[in-house]
């Protein structure tokens, strides 16, 4: 019930700044593109806007909801009522991961894209917003304002973003199967190439793997720099 | 209701205490007031009961159980209102109460009830943006009272509120105290200490100088005397005359004897006197 009350309110927060209107704007522009584009294209195009859309976009809007609530005065209100502070956050991720999966959802419905693998595609759609959502979680929690944290964010996401290089084929090193820019990568991209069974596997596993390890340790960093702050 | 013990408490890295070992308790059923000048830890020692700020060094107990050990079932008895109004900005005050109110378990009041109750009904559906700070204060206020709290915690309740309203709020929070419930009230203002208070603590510099009734502080520490204003050639003179055998006075029997008397008051020390003469420190 707690858990419900938060997410609807965070879904009514982000809609009333105006963060669905941008990713409505967001995702007409990237349909418009893809359709524009021609066939042989799509599927390269789709999934690096997929990770735009669905990465990105989600670790820096986080950030800048998490600073608008602190900016409102917000989290202290909320953490001298019975909320859990697991409650606030898994409301926080899933409000999110509700925002972009639609707009990623739409995306793939305008670019008119499918295939057999689509349980793998859902599956890293859906872990990935999870994940960057995380990130930003994780950064936003220390960050005093909206230019500390986008500093932060934009640093640390350009720094995980560098298998973007591999996917291009311009660069790769077998240091890029750490970041889970390679798993997200592979999956996002299983609609429109040939993977093997193992790499999908591994990606399955590597973004699990970074799931738990950045949920243990967001929420360690807010129950201390924000939860109870000192 | 409350019983504190030896409390230390240090910011960060800060390498002296901001709390330095207070010793207090507060009854069930009173209204307790923390008094004391900006930055004397009273808002801190709140946050320490409230679970804010958890690494302290003492023995915090709350109806007999240790602070440190409470989960999040404490909230469900407890109602706070920081200074700062801390509200959702683009929601109206009754989605904003709407939306707290769905966090207990228990039974909540009624949200425009309470909007009505501090004379909120009529922007009620007004966005909290829109609202000017008294108001945000009296919303504040409301969202405290949400869940019928037993312990209420209220930082600088009156802080931006006209005479109207503090009377009202006034009311209000005596009101609370009449259903059975403890209040901690943390102000620098003296008036409100003085009026809503059973007992208050004088808190400078992270200690407790005094606890006692403001009644009692003000006949232990105070001074009575009487203020008179009269006419000597054609001068206005004002004295203040101890009121300790008034009657045998050479002074005042002189004035009233010889002078045209214009006014003439007792006067008794006010809590901000107090507190003045026993810390050594203004309330400012």
């Amino acid at each position: 019930m707690r858990l419900l009350a938060a997410m609807g309110q965070d879904i009514r927060f982000q809609f009333r700044h105006g963060f669905y209107y941008a990713y409505a704007v967001l995702t007409i522009l990237y349909i418009i593109v893809l359709r524009l584009l021609p066939d042989a294209m799509v599927h390269p195009a789709l999934t690096l806007i997929l990770f735009t859309d669905i990465c990105a976009l989600g670790f820096f809007f986080i950030g800048a909801i998490i600073l608008l609530e602190r900016g409102q005065n917000l989290t202290q209100s909320l953490f001298v009522t019975p909320l859990r502070l697991h409650e606030y956050l898994l409301a926080k991720t899933l409000s999110f991961l509700f925002l972009s999966f639609i707009s990623a959802l739409l995306i793939m419905l305008g670019a008119s894209v499918g295939g057999q693998d689509l349980m793998w595609f859902i599956f890293g759609a859906i872990i990935s917003a999870l994940i960057y959502t995380l990130f930003g979680l994780f950064f936003a929690a220390r960050a005093r304002h909206v230019n500390d944290y986008f500093v932060k964010a934009l640093g640390v996401g350009l720094l995980i973003s560098l298998p973007i290089f591999a996917y291009l084929r311009l660069f790769d090193t077998p240091i890029f199967y750490v970041f889970p820019t390679r798993a997200t990568l592979i999956l996002l991209d299983v609609l429109g190439a040939d993977y093997t069974f193992s790499e999908k596997i591994f990606s399955v596993t590597s973004l699990l793997i970074w799931f738990f390890l950045l949920s243990g340790l967001t929420y360690q960093r807010f129950d201390k720099h924000v939860r109870h702050p000192a | 209701m409350i019983q504190v013990n030896d409390l230390h408490f240090a910011y960060g890295s800060n390498s002296y205490d901001t709390l330095k070992g207070l010793n207090f308790h507060v009854d069930t059923g009173e209204i307790f007031g923390f008094l004391g000048p900006s930055g004397a830890g009273k808002s801190t020692t709140q946050k320490i009961l409230i679970g804010i700020l958890n690494n302290y060094s003492g023995a915090v107990q709350v109806n007999g159980q240790d602070l440190q050990q409470l989960n999040s079932e404490f909230y469900e008895s407890i109602g706070v209102a920081f200074e700062t109004p801390n509200l959702y900005s683009k929601f109206t005050a009754l989605e904003n109460l709407e939306f707290f109110a769905q966090f207990y378990t228990s039974e909540t009041r009624n949200p425009f009830e309470l909007l009505a109750a501090v004379g909120l009904e009529d922007a009620a559906k007004t966005r909290v943006s829109d609202y000017s700070k008294g108001m945000k204060v009296r919303l504040n206020f409301c969202r405290s009272l949400l869940n019928n709290p037993k312990l209420l915690f209220l930082d600088e309740p009156t802080a931006g509120l006209d005479p109207v309203n503090l009377r009202k709020m006034e009311a209000l929070i005596l009101a609370e105290k009449t259903r059975g419930n403890t209040i901690c009230i943390t102000t620098h203002d003296m008036h409100v200490a003085d009026t809503l208070c059973d007992r208050v603590a004088f808190i400078v510099d992270g200690e407790v100088g005094l606890i006692d009734s403001p009644r009692d502080l003000k006949l232990q520490h105070g001074e009575r005397f009487v203020e008179i204003e009269y006419r000597e050639e054609d001068s206005l003179q004002t004295k203040s005359i101890s009121m300790e055998k008034l009657g045998t006075n050479d002074t005042f029997q002189n004035i009233l004897n010889h002078h045209y008397i214009e006014t003439i008051h007792s006067r008794e020390a006010s809590l901000e006197d107090v507190f003045v003469k026993t810390t050594g420190r203004s309330l400012q």
